[in-house]
Parts: structure tokens; sequence; C-alpha cells
């Protein structure tokens, strides 16, 4: 096992001294080398354009980001700050302020708190009287303040571009770049480190295929990691393939629950997992943003370091996209279907008779801790109106803390995870400082609100099959199934006393459930139907709305994971495409299907959040 | 918790008891339809509930179907159920009872009575007062959890046991045919699962018109179940021969997997070789093993 793509931490320095041109330095925040208390988020970067800082303290302060910026001349610079102010939208009052430092002196100004959008903000002049200098972010409120970058120049009339494309070319010139591939000895690169590409990538490497996996946070296990912290759901060994799920079982944690403390989700275990494949290459900290086609074929697939900003290319025959967004198969031109499809498009019941855009929405989950003496959060300005009526008197936020339900879950993601935030916030400031009963919470400490949302719903990448609801209940069951999709088709929407109470803008969610057979999702779900060397696992599979439902649980995705990686050492061994598979070497997987991957042996600790289902499941 | 036996009295109404928690001892009863085969079991519970340092007893009617699922329940006049205190139970009481019967998977299958509540005893809270769990409050219905604790253990424990083998001891044509018209997938499986090699021959064309009827993984799982000698015979293989088109393509792979090449019929060979995938599959692997074994 390799572990690449964590030890880049001092390579800032560098890039920033060997990048700058003449008078003017771009410096990266996510490339500090001490961030401090600070976190990156990556979530967005694909539409504002670069992972960015923010101080994500729950109402404390956090701890100063620090790094050295280099500079090739002694003078006078003017100083820019890419920043927003996140609570725009809602209030005049700015949520998260802080401020900039160089060499501990304060460039005299709050930031955070003027422009909606993220922009750059002049941040006053600066007498860099040596070469190289400290600079620190240096939070005020410990409520997500947020920058993206620093731009130093010396030059008059110069001024950094504030559109994408612009800061893009910017960064070509300042900042370093990979020009050639320098990976491409995979058999198979895996993109998305939930537990769909984990499983996609274990499975493929037991098999003798090389294999990159790339995440784009430090962790793997997605939803399921402590970043976002959604307990495992569904179930494995079922029929008609008792031997998926195996694999799940060995990595999946041994307890359930949603919001828990940290180690519930046992990240190491996944990781471990990894590690101890010889045949994966692990690359943390990569998002895979552009992808290269030849003809119907993805050629590369290129990710950037969510530190360094250097971005590597990954060539190989094979691809799989495990990104829930279907991100890859976007960028490669794949077709793919996003909100709710009509009733007459697949006869579904359930479905809406006209088509719209309403999408499930995003988990920002949360938790108090008791302690043993009073607790003070501060009495917000900037949230939302509250009142006794609205409060929720509680101590934990669940999956039902939804939001972004109707928006676009890709292009709109900081707004939508923002106004998790803001009402996790509004609501606990409330408990905390006005609420009739709040002695109840004198002594509760917000101890964890989530900041990496968990999505359930974006792109579905089309493949030879598209799932519908009938073919569920009927059950129409296909010569090609795979692994077996058993939760209901647990659609959610958005609470209507909670829409009505909150202006049109929902952030808690209800479900509504049919309950069906274990159904295995057919092979040709998990190819696309036109570009050739691209399979899928995970949410972004080709269902239909109502359909995703059901498969979108992750242990159901894990043993999708496990028929892709298993998929690939067919397409490795015979030199075919997926779709081959299906039509000429379809017996092998179902051997590979039957015979499982994971550790049979283990205990099976996959017990909790089964779900219902109309059936004995097991043999 | 043991089962202390079943018999069969004079009037051929069989009773089973066993003893649940606390060693109270619950017979049950079986009751017929006007053509004498089984259709209910029932049993008079009255148990001794006791929450800290307070007890009292419980009375109640419960119903089990043939295979010893919970079906009902009813109370018995002037008994009503009653909850800390002595405060009778709410109609919604009543209510939330039945549905918490009704869940075989209740979280309750895995607590002990012990295990009910928070351990927070200080010297100003004794055992009544304890705070359930939380895990478990929507198991339960507030002031009478033990009483639900007691009254899931009984619908679920020992009494299934106890009334699947009285069910297996009563099996007879009529008793089969009457079962499986009610196309419960649950009986289904119940009987396939019971049955032995002699039984299987027995209630034959019942077994098939259950596959015929199947849903979800049924064909599948009772193919399995199937003795091999059985699954080879003349009579079945007319069947399969008939009928192998409309199973799903599992079951299909259930059926090759246990047929023997040695023992197909004409019908069936030719069956299958009209039954070929254009595409390959583990399918068409099998019928090829079977008929080019000439």
């Amino acid at each position: 096992m390799k572990l690449l793509g964590i030890s880049i931490l001092s390579l800032l320095i560098s890039h920033a001294g060997l990048g700058q041109s003449e008078s003017s330095v771009l410096v990266e925040t996510e490339s500090f080398k001490d961030k401090g208390g600070w976190v990156i988020d990556q979530q967005s970067m694909d539409v504002m354009g670069s992972p960015y800082l923010m101080a994500h303290g729950m109402g404390t302060p956090v701890a100063n980001a620090t790094t050295t910026v280099s500079f090739a001349k002694k003078g006078t610079y003017r100083v820019f700050v890419r920043t927003r102010n996140w609570t725009a939208p809602w209030s005049d009052e700015a949520a998260g302020k802080f401020q900039i430092l160089v060499d501990g002196e304060n460039l005299g100004q709050d930031f955070g708190i003027r422009s909606k959008d993220w922009s750059w903000v002049e941040g006053g002049i600066v007498e860099v009287t040596k070469l190289k200098v400290e600079v620190s972010l240096h939070d005020l409120t410990g409520f997500n303040g947020r920058c993206d970058a620093l731009y130093f120049t010396s030059k008059r009339n110069d001024s950094p571009p504030n559109t994408v494309k612009g800061l893009e070319q910017l960064r070509g010139v300042l900042l370093p770049v990979e020009k050639e591939p320098s990976e491409n000895s995979f058999d198979f690169v895996v993109i998305g480190g939930g537990m769909a590409g984990t499983c996609a990538a274990i499975s493929a490497a037991r098999l003798g295929v090389k294999v990159a996996l790339i995440q784009n946070r430090p962790l793997l296990g997605g939803n399921n990691s402590s970043e976002v912290r959604v307990h495992l759901g569904a179930r494995i060994n079922l029929e008609p393939y008792p031997a998926l799920g195996n694999l799940v079982n060995e990595i999946g944690p041994t307890q359930g629950g949603n919001a828990q403390p940290k180690d519930y989700y046992e990240d190491d275990k996944k990781l471990q997992a990894v590690l101890n494949e010889p045949n994966i290459s692990l690359f943390l900290n990569y998002h895979a943003n552009e992808v290269q086609v030849e003809g119907k074929r993805i050629a590369n697939v290129v990710a950037q370091n969510l530190e360094t900003g250097m971005r590597k290319f990954f060539s190989a025959p094979l691809f799989a996209d495990c990104t829930g967004d279907g991100t890859i198969g976007y960028l490669a031109g794949a077709e793919y279907m996003s909100g709710r499809e009509s009733r007459s498009t697949f006869n579904e019941p359930t479905a809406p008779e006209k088509e719209d855009n309403l999408t499930m929405g995003l988990s920002v989950q949360w938790f108090s801790q008791a302690m043993d003496r009073s607790v003070d959060f501060p009495d917000i300005g900037w949230g939302l109106p509250w009142n006794d009526e609205k409060a929720f008197a509680i101590k934990r936020g669940d999956w039902d803390w939804e939001t972004g339900m109707g928006k676009d879950m890709i292009n709109e993601t900081e707004f939508i995870r923002d106004y998790g935030l803001l009402v996790v916030y509004s609501n606990w400031s409330y408990l905390k400082n006005h609420y009739n009963n709040r002695q109840e919470f004198k002594n509760e400490a917000l101890k964890w609100v989530a900041y990496i949302g968990g999505k359930r719903e974006s792109r579905r990448l089309v493949g030879d099959y598209i799932l519908t609801e009938n073919d569920l209940t009927e059950p129409n069951l296909k010569p090609d199934g795979t692994a077996p999709t058993s939760w209901t088709i647990d659609l959610h929407y958005p609470d209507p006393e909670n829409l009505e109470k909150f202006e049109g803008e929902a952030f808690r969610s209800i479900a509504k459930h049919i309950t069906i057979y274990p159904y295995p999702i057919p092979f040709r779900c998990l190819y696309s139907k036109n570009i050739e060397n691209l399979m899928m696992a995970g949410r972004d599979i080709s269902v239909t709305h109502v359909a995703l439902g059901t498969v979108r649980l992750m242990r159901t995705g894990g043993m999708m994971g496990e028929v892709v990686g298993m998929a690939a050492s067919i397409c490795k061994a015979q030199q075919v495409q997926p779709r081959d598979i299906y039509l000429n070497h379809f017996s092998q997987l179902e051997r590979l299907m039957r015979k499982g991957i994971g550790d049979a042996s283990l205990p099976h600790t996959q017990d909790y959040n089964e779900g219902g289902t109309l059936m004995k499941t097991n043999k | 918790m043991m089962v202390i036996g079943t018999n069969l009295v004079s009037d051929d109404i069989p009773i089973t008891s066993f003893t649940a928690s606390d060693s109270v001892n619950i017979e049950v009863e079986a009751h017929y339809d006007s053509l004498g085969l089984l259709e209910i079991y029932s049993a008079r519970i009255s148990t001794p509930v006791c929450e800290g340092s307070k007890c009292y007893t419980i009375e109640i009617d419960f119903y089990w179907d043939c295979i010893g699922r919970f079906h009902h329940y009813d109370s018995i006049s002037g008994k009503g159920l009653t909850k800390l205190d002595h405060i009778p139970f709410t109609a919604s009481d009543y209510r939330k009872l039945d549905a918490i019967l009704h869940s075989p998977n209740s979280l309750l299958a895995s607590y002990s009575n012990e295990e009910l509540v928070k351990d927070t005893r200080s010297s100003a809270i004794d055992g009544i007062t304890c705070a359930t769990k939380n895990e478990i409050k929507e198991s339960v219905i507030g002031g009478a959890v033990y009483s639900c604790h007691t009254l899931w253990h009984i619908a679920h424990g020992q009494a299934v046991d106890s009334i699947q083998s009285t069910t297996q001891q009563l099996f007879s044509k009529d008793l089969i045919q009457k079962l499986v018209s009610g196309e419960d997938q649950g009986i289904n499986y119940f009987l396939v699962s019971s049955f032995s090699a002699h039984e299987f021959s027995l209630y034959l064309p019942e077994v098939l018109r259950t596959i015929e009827n199947g849903k979800g993984y049924y064909a599948k799982n009772a193919i399995e179940k199937m003795p091999a000698e059985i699954l080879n015979s003349s009579e079945v293989q007319g069947f399969f021969a008939t009928n192998f088109g409309k199973l799903d393509y599992f079951a299909q792979i259930a059926l090759l997997e246990k047929l023997k090449a040695e023992l197909l019929s004409i019908a069936m060979k030719d069956t299958l070789a009209e039954e070929m995938d254009e595409r390959d599959s583990y399918k068409n692997d099998l019928i090829k093993s079977l008929i080019s074994n000439d």
C-alpha cells in the first residue's frame, strides 16, 4: 500500500516563493502550514473556484491559522482577501468575522462582513521589510468565517480577478501545476471514498486489479465518516447473493446511530482496510474535477490536491464514479438525470404528475453534551427570528435536519449547508438565551455540528437500464441482478409544518416509505450508457428518483462497490468494457458474486438500522 | 423460560403450556373452525409485573395464528390494564400496546427486564421513577415499561416455538390445503421449512402451488428446501418443464443446480434447450452441463 497525498503541507512556501511573478504573491489559505482550528472546506470548490479555510468553532473562536509567505522583493504591498459574508442572505449582521495578521500586526479591519458572494476585498497596505513574512487568519466569532486566498501586490493598478475562470488563470501563473500524467500504472481508478468507492477499490484490489482510490476528504467513509455521522443502513447477505455484503460487514462500524460521538463511525477501520491492500494507491485530499475524454472513453481524470493545489493526472482503462454527485460522469459527458421524473415517464405511481426539480436534501446533524457546569452560548443577532413555538427543545439533530430540498444540490451546496448551520445556531442560541425552559439547557454545550453536509441526491448517471419503482414493487427480477437493495423506497419531503413556519425554506424533513422485497440491482444500472469505460456505485447509479429512495442506503452502496470491483477484475482479465460483461461474460460475475469478496468468517456486526422488508431475507 | 410440554387432551384439543418469566405458567389453547381444522391459538395471560417495589397483576387474553405470529389481544372485562400507580390505560395506550405487540423486531427483544431503565438511582430516586432508556422509549408506553416488556416477551417468546411444534403435529392434507389457500408467504415459508422428506412427498401438489404463486425469493427458497430425490421425480419435473419460464431467474438457477442430468426427463430437456439465453450467463452454463451430458 502506498499512501500518497498527505505529506505535502510544506510545499506552499516554496510554491509561493517559486510561483510568484515579479511583484505579486497569491497565497491559498488551504495551503497554510498550520491551520490552527480552521478546517478545509472543498464542498463548493467547483462552483466558487477553490477549497477554502473555515473557522468552524460552533460559537467559540478557533485558533489562528498561520503560514510563512515568501516575497521576492521587499516593498509596499496592497493586500486583497477573498472571502464572503455567509449570513448575508438572511441578515444584515455577519456571523463569521476574522482578521488578518501580518507578522502579528492586524491589517486593521474585520473580514467576512461585506460581500454576499465570494469576492476579493481590499485589506489595506503592508510594508514588507523582510523576504519571509508570517501571515495568520485570526477568527473572531467561531461562527464559520471563511477565507479562500490572500493576494499581495506591489503593482499600482493590480487587482486579482473575481471570476472563477480568471482565478484559474491566475493560479496557473502563480502556482505550480503538473503538466503530464504521472499516475498511469493503474487498471482501475475509483473516484469517491465513501462506502461504495471504498468497497469498489478493495474488491477490485483483492481480485488482482491495480487501483487508485481518490477521495476529496482526509478520511474515508463519506456520509458514514465522522465528518457527516450517518450510520449505515439497509441489509447485507441477502438473496439472491448472500455472500455480497461480507466486505461491508468487514469495514462497517459495529454500532449504529446518527449524530453520535466520533468513535461510533470507526474511520480508522475503513482506512486500515484500504491500507492493508497492496494493490490500492490511496489519494486522500484529492478532488477530481477534470476529465479528458477520447472518443467514448475517459482517458484521464485530473484531481487537485486540496492543500497544495497540485493537479495530478490519472490514466487507466477503467473508471468508477463513486462521487455521489456523478461528477466524473457529468464531466465526461455521460447522460444523467436529476430532480423528479413525471409519473408518465416511467409509469411510476409515486412520481409526481409533472416533472420537477425536487430532490432529497442535505443533512447538517448536531448534538450537545451535558457538562458539570453552566455553559454560555452567544446570543446571536444574525440568526433567523425564533420563538418558543419555533424552537426545537432537543439536544441532538438527526437526519431530519435536512435542507435544500428543491434547490440545486450541486451549484447551491454552500447555501444549502449554510442554511443548515444557520438554523442549528439559531435554534441553539434561542434555547440557551431566550427559551422559556432554558434552565433545561443550562449545562448543555454544543459539542458537534457537521460542516460537511450529508447529501442524499443529485445527479443519477444513466446506464443501459434505468431501475424504476415498478421493478421494485412487482418485483420484476432481472437476470443481471447484482447487489440487493432492501431498504424501503424512502423518499424525503419538506416537513409541511416547518415549511410554513419558516416561509418556504424548510430545514426539517419527513420520510414516506414503501416496503419492498430485497431487489437485486441490475448490472446494467452500474455502468454508463454512453461512456464505455465508466462504472458507478452508490447514489449516482442509473435509477429514477423514486427508485433512488431505496438504493441510496450505504450498505447497499457498499455492496454495489463489491460488484463493481468484481466487474473491474473481469474487465482487466478479458480486456473488455463493462457492457461486454453483461453481454458476454456475465457468468463470471455471477460466480464472483456467489463467492463474495469479504471475509465470511467474521462475526456479523451489521444488524443495526436494517430497515423493514417484505419478507424473510436470510436463507 | 422453558417449555414444559405439549399434550393432547381427551377431546383432542392440544394444550401447550410453558413457563413465562417469574415462573408464570401459561396454557395455550388451540381453536378449530367448523370443519375441525386448526384456526387460531389463545391463552389467558395472568402475570405479575414488578416495577421497583410495586407489583401488580396483568390479566389479558392473547391470540396467535397457526404459525405463532401474534394475532391480537382482548382485554378482560373488569380487568383493564394499568400504568404506574394504577392509572388505567387510555384508548391511545391500548392502541400503542397493539402496535408494540405486533412488532416482532422490537428493540425490546434484546433487553432484559433489568436493562429497561437508566441506572441513575440516587438516594432521592427509587426504582419506580428511573428514566426509561432513550433507545427504547419509542418501543414502550410511558409508565408501563415493564408491562410492555413482559407482554412482548410472552407474545414473542416461548409461545412461538410451542405453537409451531403443535401445528406441525396437526399437519394433515386438509389442514395443509387450508393453510396454503391463504397465499400467506409467512405460512408457506413455515411449511417448507418444517416439512420432512415424507411430508414434501405427501403434500407435493400444495407445495408446487405455493411455488407457482410465490413472491420474492419464495420459489427459490422452496426449491432449495425440496429434497433432491423429490425434485427429480417425474411429477415435479413435469411441473417445472411446464412452468420453467414463469420462474424468476434466481429460482431457475436454484432448480438447475438441483436437477440431475441422469434423471432429466425428455420434456425437461426440451424446455431447458429452449430456455438458453442469448447472452452469457451462469444459467446457460448450468443448462449446458445438464443437457450435454447424454
